[in-house]
């Protein structure tokens, strides 16, 4: 580097009562550039910028030194830059906004504190930023407060703010993570085009190594509070020098990598049926009119035995409420559901209950999954208490022992509280739960998407292993495409309730045919960064998902499909088959296939 | 944090136990008129070693008779209160739905209206006097407070993956209230229970001072409170003593409350 | 913000015809009636004055006449004075109530509510660690007991306040009473405040508001007040109900010729209407604030409002 570093950090250290979570990191970052932060939960990533923005509480105590240009972060000095020439922007968009002021107001806020500037002109310069930030409709923005604005636009928002003054660097945390993927990619477009039209430096905290792949020019990986690497994005990548970054890059999941392959036709009855599943949920507001909503929307599909089907679909797809029905978890749903060739959607007490051995389920949060106080051996021991009661203390005993083994946890795990665990090991105690009846069916409600990316990979082996050697079947549901193709022989996907493409994993995810699994697939983000660059470059996301009561009519995606004509307004499309057992539902598909 | 919990137990052990020790350790009976020492302040020569009342009872015993009807009141007062708002609560929460609105809201209606008028009605309804009239009178209005917070405990743990991971491994009803639910309220139930307490004997000396709870020749720690508000300007003991007695009760309760509330708000073990 | 405002007005009708309809009917329900007391009575006087007062007519008919009194604002006779109706026993008494409740509020909101915000900000200093310790034992003692006491120490001791009866327009004779009744309130919203600034201060957007590089009045006043003052909001309905009830205290601690008294003599005496009708102005009243304090919390809290 010939300039003269813009962040020069030398010997930083976070300590709280002693202990580290940031030991001697040394770093900078050039004008202009953009330094990517890899690292997995605990590395002390956040933990770093924290400091430098001197937003530690008081019982962190900080050494080191930090210098943006001639100014020293560390010491009083620092507060003079803080939201001037360095801005931060957050991971949680919902919580991060103060929720009694308008938007606008808070975007002008930096500019009246900072510039001196008066209220009314610092509100039409706030108009300016939302414009810059490509947020649609900017005078109702201006005037809304945060709870009314999306996720998307909450983070634009923040970024706007973060813009008032003109930084010369700023430091993104997690900024897309609590994001659907699609806006993550409009998103993380946005924020590559801001650097290059304001030649800003950019600091990204991350724990996805997609992302990475996108916005960085250099890459600093941490682990455990200490700097293992800091080179260029295209050596890190491609031939990083340290072991670790090898095994993240290992686990990371590619869309494009060779996945499960669905087995020959089998002659057997699926293990799992939905026929015309639609599950409805009362709209609040108006004392008269009991309006409901199509949470899940006439969905249909088989899963064969030893098979995983992925589910997929952003937030408000029904994805969730999907998965609920079929467990019979949540309010009650119209269609026909069969477990094991038994029709289910109509029992309930004692009947559905002794059928709950068929079927089990692994949550997203390993932490809420399990019940705090309990010992891990009363937890995993439980669904035999329930429905094989005739199994003695002794019986129970062995097999949870089994169990546990065959998760990867040693027997003294057994003994402790479900609050002592980390959540992989949460994940595997759920996973031992679940199975423990040898359950033909499992339900997986994004069961992976809480944990590091070097444990997630050992949990889709552990369900590749249910796959093979128990002839397990599998409904995976997750927002991950990567993950889902190296787990899933097939897939689902669905949007506002309703499933607009099913096929083999391969067929859909090599040849999409719906305009919507092709946004999808495109807003994927890419290991290779000139891939990478040239994709978001040529992206085509619009909008974000509506609100589920506030569905287009006719095709529900029209109103941000790339292709969408008139009639698609007018009618709404039914499933059709394309070959294959590839079915997508979708007006002009065949004209896109071309 | 620990040290003051450790105190507070301590006076209240030392309290309780002088409370039920007083008998001994005092020649006079709590109803008996002593008519050379009318009015008298405390000293050591008479044995009166808290002085006496204004005709001649020796506020001691008065004094130690009125905390044990006050810890008796409190306790099972609490208790009550405690059994009927974890059922409520935990019931409502549970169900959820319609069945908990309305359930929720019969208590907003009741919490909103000053309880000491539901107090006074139910009171009126029984011949003065029933202690049993009074602490159902008091139990039943001290519930609303721990039935709001069992709900809302029970609602935050109802829509925890455990318990949807209990449902789908088969456990019954009744099995996952009892060994879910309700140990994972135990603890904040515990803490408000040590709190409801000197709620209760406020409530109990609350209409003993105004006359409509314990009544001659028992005494209670409002009544004498009453008592020497009245005297207090020439035999300021007759209102002193009784009201550092409460004082000390009521603070060693909720400083032990506080102390329990505060534990298990921080992440403990 | 207005048809919010409207739905909760509605809400108040209903809870308030419970109140009327549960008190008539417990009351009426109860053993032993207002002339039960006296020496037994001749029973033909007796039947003269069942009659006299309705008392001879079946329940509901009784229940029926009541209500149409009510909502004409007639709260009916006084069993126990005979000679004046509760309307006028109760609005004899209501201005000193009022004038003692309202005093006792205002202060204790000016001097805990700031109190509190400020042990939350300079959480570890002394200061605020004593005033945590002042504030336990606010909250715990009784206005019965704390009444007395102060009267005797500023009353007696050092006579700087009237500590008996009252002359209107003479302020001193209520300094002790306001004071009596604040005192538990002023401790409560001490310790309510800071800890709900507590939570606000830890909360993500005053950490972006820090990260703005905002002042520190700014980030306070602007960000962190209102959220903070939510639970103290929600506070005020059931502190209305409690400085209504500590009135009742603090008026025959202190001799005050306010209109709680009647609530207990008409207890004492069995007087139906009388209790009745207490009961039911001070339900409205509570109802009442318990309203305006809901919509206060939607002015405050733009997610509350619908729209």
């Amino acid at each position: 580097m010939s300039e003269r570093p813009l962040l020069a950090v030398r010997n930083l250290t976070v300590t709280y009562s002693g202990a580290p979570v940031v030991d001697n990191a040394t770093f900078d970052i050039a004008p202009r550039r953009c330094l990517g932060v890899i690292g997995e939960s605990g590395a002390g990533k956040t933990q770093v910028f924290m400091a430098l923005m001197g937003l530690l509480p008081p019982q962190a105590r900080v050494t080191g030194h930090a210098h943006l240009e001639d100014i020293a972060l560390l010491e009083a000095a620092g507060a003079q830059v803080r939201g001037r020439s360095v801005a931060m922007i957050f991971q949680d968009p919902m919580t991060s906004l103060t929720p009694h002021l308008r938007v606008g107001d808070q975007i002008a806020e930096p500019l009246v504190a900072h510039r001196g500037m008066s209220w009314q002109d610092a509100r039409v310069r706030a108009a300016q930023l939302l414009e810059q930030v490509r947020m649609s409709d900017v005078p109702r923005r201006l005037r809304q407060y945060p709870h009314e604005l999306s996720g998307g636009m909450r983070q634009r928002a923040m970024i706007a703010m973060a813009l008032a003054c003109d930084p010369k660097l700023l430091i993104a945390d997690e900024p897309t993570t609590a994001l659907d993927v699609s806006v993550q990619a409009q998103l993380l477009k946005l924020l590559l085009e801001l650097i290059q039209e304001r030649g800003m430096a950019l600091a990204l905290v991350t724990h996805d190594m997609g992302v990475i792949a996108a916005l960085a020019d250099d890459v600093l990986v941490m682990r455990a509070g200490k700097v293992l690497e800091h080179d260029a994005v295209q050596r890190i990548l491609t031939a990083p020098a340290h072991e670790y970054t090898r095994g993240l890059l290992a686990a990371t999941p590619r869309l494009t990598a060779l996945g499960a392959i669905p087995r020959a036709v089998q002659d057997l009855p699926p293990p799992l049926t939905a026929r015309n599943v639609s599950v409805r949920h009362p709209v609040r507001g108006g004392w008269l009119r009991a309006r409901t909503f199509a949470a899940v929307d006439d969905v249909s599909f088989d899963v064969g035995s030893g098979e995983a089907l992925g589910i997929v679909g952003e937030s408000g797809c029904g994805k969730s409420t999907l998965t609920r029905a079929l467990l019979r978890l949540g309010p009650a749903s119209r269609g026909e559901i069969v477990w094991l060739g038994r029709a289910v959607q109509d029992l309930g007490g004692e009947d559905l209950r002794r059928l709950r051995d068929g079927m089990q389920v692994v949550f997203q949060d390993p932490f809420a999954s399990l019940d705090p106080r309990m010992r891990i051996s009363d937890i995993v021991a439980e669904p035999l208490r329930a429905l094989r009661p005739a199994l003695g203390a002794a019986g129970r005993n062995e097999r949870v022992a089994r169990m546990l083994a065959s998760v990867g946890l040693t027997p003294e795990y057994a003994n402790r509280r479900g609050r002592e665990l980390s959540g992989g090991q949460c994940q595997r105690v759920a996973i031992a739960r679940a199975m423990i009846l040898e359950p033909k069916l499992l339900v997986c409600d994004e069961a992976v998407s809480a944990l590091d990316v070097t444990i997630q990979a050992q949990i889709l082996e552990l369900l590749d292993a249910l796959k093979r050697e128990h002839g397990t079947s599998i409904v995976f549901v997750s927002h991950n495409l990567a993950v889902v193709r190296r787990l899933c022989e097939r897939v689902m996907v669905m949007y506002l309730g309703r499933i607009v493409e099913a096929g083999a994993t391969g067929a859909v995810f090599e040849t999409p045919r719906h305009p919507y699994t092709r946004m999808l697939l495109a807003a994927v983000p890419l290991l290779d960064p000139a891939l990478e660059r040239a994709r978001l470059a040529a992206l085509d996301v619009r909008g974000e998902t509506p609100s589920a009561l506030e569905r287009p009519s006719g095709c529900q995606f029209r109103n941000r499909c790339p292709a969408a004509l008139p009639p698609c307004a007018a009618t709404s499309p039914g499933t059709e088959e394309t070959g294959n057992s590839h079915q997508v539902a979708c007006l002009r598909w065949r004209d896109l296939a071309n | 944090m620990k040290g003051r919990m450790r105190a507070a137990l301590i006076v209240l052990v030392l309290l309780a136990g002088l409370a039920l020790a007083a008998p001994w350790l005092t020649p006079y009976p709590h109803d008996t008129l002593d008519w050379q020492h009318q009015a008298s302040p405390p000293s050591i020569e008479s044995m009166h070693w808290l002085g006496t009342d204004r005709l001649g009872r020796d506020l001691f015993a008065r004094g130690m008779q009125a905390m044990r009807v006050s810890l008796l009141i409190g306790v099972l007062a609490a208790l009550v209160s405690v059994c009927i708002g974890v059922a409520w609560g935990a019931a409502a929460g549970y169900v959820g739905g319609r069945v908990d609105a309305a359930m929720m809201r019969f208590v907003d209606i009741v919490y909103a209206l000053p309880y000491i008028f539901i107090v006074i009605i139910l009171s009126t309804l029984f011949p003065r006097g029933s202690i049993a009239a009074l602490f159902i009178a008091i139990g039943a209005v001290g519930w609303l407070t721990m039935a709001r917070i069992v709900r809302g405990q029970t609602l935050s743990l109802r829509r925890r993956e455990f318990v949807d991971a209990a449902i789908a491994s088969g456990v019954r009803t009744p099995a996952i209230l009892w060994r879910h639910i309700v140990p994972n309220v135990a603890v904040p139930v515990i803490a408000y229970a040590t709190l409801n307490i000197p709620q209760m004997i406020l409530f109990e000396s609350f209409l003993s001072f105004l006359g409509l709870g314990v009544q001659e020749p028992f005494a209670s720690l409002g009544s004498l409170i009453s008592e020497g508000a009245q005297e207090m300007e020439s035999s300021p003991w007759m209102l002193l003593v009784p009201a550092a007695l409460l004082t000390t009760l009521l603070v060693a309760f909720n400083v032990l409350g506080e102390s329990l509330r505060a534990m298990l708000e921080s992440p403990h073990e | 913000m207005l048809i919010y405002a409207l739905r909760r007005i509605a809400g108040l009708v209903p809870t308030l015809f419970v109140l009327v309809t549960l008190s008539f009917f417990i009351i009426r329900l109860a053993p032993g009636g207002p002339f039960d007391q006296e020496q037994a009575l001749p029973p033909a006087i007796r039947a003269n004055l069942d009659a006299a007062y309705g008392l001879d007519q079946p329940l509901l008919t009784q229940y029926g006449r009541y209500l149409s009194d009510v909502v004409r604002g007639d709260l009916g006779p006084s069993f126990r004075f005979k000679d004046f109706r509760v309307t006028e026993l109760i609005a004899a008494g209501l201005p000193v109530s009022l004038t003692i409740g309202f005093a006792a509020m205002l202060l204790a909101l000016l001097a805990g509510v700031p109190l509190g915000a400020y042990a939350a900000w300079r959480a570890d200093s002394w200061a605020a660690r004593a005033l945590m310790n002042f504030s336990l034992l606010g909250v715990v003692l009784p206005a019965y007991v704390v009444g007395p006491v102060l009267a005797l120490v500023f009353g007696i001791y050092w006579p700087l306040f009237r500590v008996a009866g009252y002359e209107p327009g003479d302020a001193s004779f209520l300094v002790l009473p306001v004071i009596t009744l604040a005192l538990p309130v002023i401790a409560y919203l001490a310790q309510l405040t800071r800890s709900s600034m507590q939570e606000v201060l830890q909360s993500n957007y005053i950490r972006t508001a820090r990260a703005k590089g905002l002042s520190a009045p700014v980030l306070l006043f602007r960000h962190a007040l209102r959220p903070a003052l939510l639970p103290v909001v929600s506070y005020l309905g059931p502190a209305v109900a409690f400085v209504l009830t500590g009135s009742l205290v603090v008026e025959t601690v202190f001799g005050l010729p306010g209109s709680g008294r009647y609530l207990v003599q008409g207890a004492l005496n069995r007087d139906y209407t009388l209790v009745m009708g207490m009961i039911i102005v001070y339900g409205v009243f509570t109802l009442v604030c318990n309203l305006v304090a809901d919509l206060l919390y939607g002015w405050l809290d733009p997610r509350v409002r619908p729209g």
